[in-house]
């Protein structure tokens, strides 16, 4: 016991120095940010997550002076070929991207080619409150962070669909490919290599495989095609059965939402846990809908904010990305009725008001309690990302 | 011996009216129809030939014993010539020639007999106006049209032409032997070794 | 031109001619390349046929010319889809249990995608056949008839081939066009695999190094397969047009019946936009979308979106104008040299001057909005080129000689005659410029990396992610932007001359 308060005491004395010191190096931070303009580049292809980094936006700009532009993309990996090619040409300063939303192979890629800015996020002081002991910050699909890029939020996938229609809801590869012999044409999955598409090919290999620790491993290093043999397998068996018999797939997790209510599709899936209930809060989805996971897990995820080695205006970045980390906005973030996104700070490290935030958050009707999500499936390695959408698209879109 | 015969109580364009007339012209000869312009004349030709909206009463066309009016513009067999050639400038010369039979070998021949073989592949905006009313001539004669109807074909002409152009025409005329319907103001293009009828719209 | 030689030249310089080899390893490039030019060429060759019917029958739909092609495209989505107009209504009336699963939009063949191209090139091809087309045109149809052409026969033996003949370059520029075009591939495109167009901007975006230089090559194949399907029409399809010599009446019911059904969809496609952008849920078996409100519609109309789209459209046209009535003032023609660049810019993929100006734009690290507006102003000012150089040839000179004899310096008579003279084909051809600034959506998303988000940005984004109210509200600001600019192009000049005669005809 003593030993235990000591211990808590010292930590809690370190961590307050630590941030004492942080503090005023984040001052000086955001007084260089005043005025700055910060190009957040980040996916934009939903209306509640647009409308959540605009509050933001504005919040900053209020507080720090720092304005903040979305820049919407479809795909960070689009903005990750732009960086290659500045850093081919050599242009080293004054970029068009400042902060990205990011993380996985493109995170990698990144890191790889040396396209990140150099360790940031230890300076941020809303760092704190996170749990430095906690690998999903420090590790992005088994890849080490290297202080590059700063937790945004938590991603798990999920799946929906409407009980009162489809009361035996399939929780496992073999029960989703019954599903599908028994009801053709009313299931199907994003077409790879958009990264909703992408992961179910990860959540359906992971299931398929005895030993799920192989996929740690960079993909190179081991025999790729006899590991992923089973997936293919199980592939050549559902896609008879998909929509439109696989002659085309959904564009991404969003239009599979659209296809469920519109009576297309019985089950759809998203990373957002609160997605269906912020769409039925929102009015666009069936109000019956619900949210289930496969028993065995569900692939997990955290998602991170980087900036490039060129950024134009650093400083400004660091201060958007640390008020992205705040309580106040991971608090508001993970309200289903504004995003629904788990946040990544540790609740015991925060103040008695922050803790009260986030207590008197709704459970949205259609997202599952964290028991019921359970502990989420790692991340393959990101080196899985392009030997699966390789392979997928040589198989099936020849 | 066929005849064209037409007549009607009224022709009727818009503010425009005509009648009552009637006429007829025999085979190898040529009725000119006279008037300052405004009298009709175009009206008439266009009625004649099925290509206008004019309302007529009590009217008529016949060929022989076969009444053309009834009949649509493509059936009336009438050949004509306007003051424009209007080639179609999508073909050939020769194409222009055999556009109604298709039939190459009689087109090139056709052309040769009125000095054009030199052009039979030239576009047909290369042409000079004379040389453009000639294929236009060759093209409706080619038809096998029963009465070839012409519309101040020489007035475009430069004047210099304009007698060669005559001169090809009337012999056409005499050889195919058909009637002929001529619409003109200018007393120069009544053919001297025809048969003629005249007739004078200005008083119709 | 240039920048096809700069992109060569720096490929060879950089990776040598082997790095063409990379091109082999792209799968479906072979499919993909007959894909591009199977639905450029008959996208094309049914939009001429169309045009040339809507022009006959004097079909007005002058006006679509004016809506991006991505509009129309996400409108007829919306028809066609199986969840779409007929999907929803096949279920309400109870002809089926359930939403359809068929038809698939993106058809390995192209279909939906040839239908869209089809009806927007038409609407384009057919303003400049109409404004091609004489008097002596209609003449010489009956002419053909008292040859003995039915009216079927007629229209096809010589109504066709003359448009088909004159409109020659028009019809080039529509076949580049379809052949390169990514707006409505995006909504509509097949997947296996994509066409080539699309396979570039993939490839744009894609996080590999090859990447870049298979996107490259990829440009350039796309140019060369332009030449060929230029080629193709010339010698195969058209000389199949002009010289067929039968069916003329199967096929002329055939065209005007499928009018009518182009015609349906146009207006359908304006009307389920509208319907969908202040709705919410359509819940399937019912006639109509219920909750209806303006929230997505009023918030599109005051973000930055729409005013990015404005303001760069106006800039762009203005710009346009400017440097147009310039250099016609110090004595430019549409003729001879000069008007290389004006086809280069119209008739040149854009996919290869988009990628041109990228890498002059990293190359130099000049601020992208400039090269962006270098990169709008371009195409719109040869469109600005094409229309004023004309009206301003057209002007009467004596009158010119006579506010020059009062005492008049020359730019003082461009500047108080002949630019109030030509003030309504200047407000064409501003509305003209407005337009195609608002329909370049790869130009402003490669050369600013999205920085600046226009309305047809905002459009693909959401077209992939399914938020229908939010799509259907993007596109319908997205379409009427344009028409409201041309109403208003066309209304100021009446309004300003109001008290004028003499002015109410100078065009």
């Amino acid at each position: 016991m003593f030993t235990k308060t000591t211990q808590y005491l010292l930590s809690l004395a370190v961590l307050s120095g630590t941030a004492i010191a942080d503090q005023a190096a984040f001052d000086q931070l955001s007084q260089d940010a005043k005025d700055q303009t910060v190009y957040f580049h980040a996916w934009g292809g939903a209306d509640s997550i647009n409308q959540y980094i605009q509050w933001a936006a504005d919040e900053v700009e209020s507080r720090y002076g720092v304005t903040v532009e979305h820049v919407k993309i479809d795909d960070a990996a689009a903005v990750v070929s732009r960086l290659l090619v500045e850093k081919q040409a050599d242009k080293s300063e004054g970029g068009d991207v400042d902060l990205m939303w990011v993380n996985g192979e493109n995170f990698h890629t990144l890191q790889r080619e040396g396209l990140l800015a150099d360790g940031w996020t230890h300076k941020l002081p809303n760092m704190q409150f996170t749990d430095p002991d906690d690998l999903s910050l420090s590790f992005d699909f088994g890849v080490k962070v290297e202080q590059q890029e700063a937790p945004w939020g938590r991603a798990q996938l999920v799946f929906f669909a409407d009980p009162t229609a489809t009361p035996d809801l399939p929780t496992s590869a073999a029960e989703l490919l019954a599903y599908a012999e028994a009801n053709p044409g009313r299931v199907s999955y994003p077409r790879p290599p958009q990264f909703h598409g992408t992961t179910f090919l990860k959540q359906m290999l992971s299931e398929l495989i005895d030993d799920r620790s192989v996929l740690n491993q960079p993909a190179d290093t081991v025999d790729a095609a006899a590991i992923t043999a089973p997936l293919w397998g199980y592939l050549d068996q559902l896609h008879p059965h998909l929509w439109q018999q696989a002659d085309s797939f959904p564009q991404d997790a969003g239009a599979m939402l659209q296809m469920l209510d519109d009576g297309v599709l019985d089950i759809a899936l998203s990373f957002n846990p609160s997605e269906a209930s912020q769409a039925i809060a929102d009015g666009r989805l069936n109000p019956d809908v619900r949210s289930y996971v496969h028993s065995a897990g569900t692939i997990g995820n955290t998602h991170f904010v980087a900036i490039p080695f060129n950024a134009n205006a650093p400083e400004g970045a660091k201060v958007f990305a640390n008020f992205l980390m705040s309580p106040e906005a991971q608090a508001r973030k993970a309200d289903p009725n504004v995003w629904g996104d788990p946040t990544v700070l540790d609740i015991e490290r925060l103040s008695a008001e922050d803790q009260a935030r986030f207590a008197a958050l709704e459970q949205g009707v259609a997202t599952l309690s964290p028991a019921e999500l359970g502990r989420p499936l790692p991340e393959p390695h990101p080196s899985w990302v392009p030997v699966l959408e390789r392979l997928w698209a040589e198989r099936y879109q020849p | 011996m066929t005849k064209l015969a037409f007549g009607f109580d009224e022709l009727r364009n818009g503010e425009f009216v005509l009648g009552p007339l009637q006429a007829e012209v025999a085979t190898g000869e040529v009725l000119v129809l006279w008037g300052p312009s405004g009298s009709g004349k175009s009206t008439l030709l266009q009625w004649l030939v099925g290509a206008s909206s004019a309302e007529v009463k009590n009217g008529y066309i016949r060929m022989a014993v076969q009444d053309l009016l009834a009949l649509p513009i493509e059936q009336r067999q009438l050949g004509w010539m306007q003051q424009q050639p209007l080639l179609f400038p999508h073909l050939s010369v020769i194409r222009n020639a055999a556009f109604a039979t298709g039939d190459l070998v009689a087109a090139r021949q056709a052309l040769a007999e009125v000095g054009l073989s030199a052009y039979a592949e030239a576009d047909p905006a290369t042409l000079s106006g004379g040389q453009q009313a000639r294929v236009a001539l060759v093209r409706a004669l080619a038809s096998k049209p029963r009465a070839l109807l012409l519309d101040e074909p020489f007035s475009s002409l430069d004047p210099k032409l304009r007698q060669s152009v005559r001169e090809l025409v009337w012999k056409q005329i005499r050889d195919v032997h058909i009637p002929a319907i001529l619409v003109t103001h200018d007393p120069a293009d009544i053919p001297q070794n025809l048969p003629v009828t005249q007739l004078d719209l200005s008083h119709a | 031109m240039i920048l096809a030689l700069l992109l060569c030249a720096w490929l060879l310089w950089q990776q040598g001619l082997s790095s063409a080899l990379v091109l082999g390893d792209i799968p479906g490039l072979w499919r993909s390349v007959w894909l591009s030019g199977f639905t450029g060429l008959l996208s094309t060759v049914l939009a001429a046929l169309l045009a040339v019917y809507w022009v006959q029958v004097g079909q007005r739909f002058a006006w679509l010319v004016g809506v991006p092609h991505l509009a129309l495209a996400v409108g007829l989505a919306q028809i066609w889809s199986p969840s779409g107009l007929w999907g929803h209504w096949s279920v309400a009336s109870g002809l089926l249990a359930q939403v359809p699963q068929f038809p698939n939009l993106r058809d390995d063949n192209g279909l939906f995608m040839v239908f869209a191209l089809m009806l927007k090139e038409a609407a384009f091809l057919a303003i400049v056949f109409g404004s091609q087309s004489t008097a002596e045109d209609g003449q010489r149809v009956i002419l053909a008839r008292s040859l003995g052409c039915n009216r079927a026969q007629a229209y096809w033996r010589v109504h066709v081939p003359m448009m088909l003949a004159r409109g020659r370059y028009a019809i080039w520029l529509a076949l580049t066009y379809a052949v390169t075009q990514v707006e409505v591939a995006s909504v509509l495109s097949p997947q296996r695999p994509p066409t080539l167009a699309l396979m570039i901007i993939e490839r744009l975006n894609d996080a590999r190094p090859e990447a870049w230089t298979q996107a490259i090559w990829l440009v350039l194949a796309l140019v060369v397969l332009v030449m060929l399907t230029i080629v193709t029409f010339e010698l195969l399809l058209k000389p199949l047009l002009v010289h067929r010599a039968f069916g003329e009446t199967l096929a002329q019911r055939c065209l005007s019946g499928f009018s009518r059904f182009a015609a349906l969809h146009i207006v359908l496609s304006i009307v389920i936009l509208t319907v969908l952008a202040v709705s919410k849920r359509w819940p399937s078996g019912q006639w109509l979308p219920s909750g209806w409100h303006i929230d997505t519609l009023s918030r599109v109309l005051s973000g930055d979106v729409f005013l990015n789209t404005l303001m760069l459209g106006l800039t762009a046209s203005l710009l346009g104008i400017l440097i147009a009535l310039t250099l016609l003032h110090f004595g430019w023609r549409f003729a001879g040299a000069s008007r290389i660049w004006v086809v280069a810019a119209l008739g040149l993929p854009s996919l290869l001057t988009v990628l041109g100006l990228y890498w002059l734009s990293v190359q130099t690290q000049l601020p992208s909005i400039l090269v962006l507006l270098w990169g709008h102003g371009f195409v719109v000012l040869a469109y600005q080129l094409l229309l004023l150089a004309p009206a301003w040839q057209k002007l009467p000179k004596p009158l010119c000689d006579q506010a020059a004899s009062l005492g008049m310096r020359p730019w003082q008579v461009t500047s108080r005659v002949r630019l109030p003279l030509m003030s309504r084909v200047i407000a064409t051809a501003v509305a003209i410029g407005f337009s195609v600034s608002v329909a370049q959506y790869v130009s402003t998303l490669v050369l600013t990396g999205g920085r600046v988000q226009t309305l047809g940005i905002e459009v693909v984004i959401a077209a992939g992610s399914g938020q229908r109210n939010y799509l259907a509200a993007s596109a319908l600001m997205l379409a009427s932007l344009p028409a409201v600019v041309f109403w208003i192009s066309h209304a100021a000049p009446n309004w300003l001359w109001r008290t004028r005669k003499g002015m109410q005809i100078v065009d």
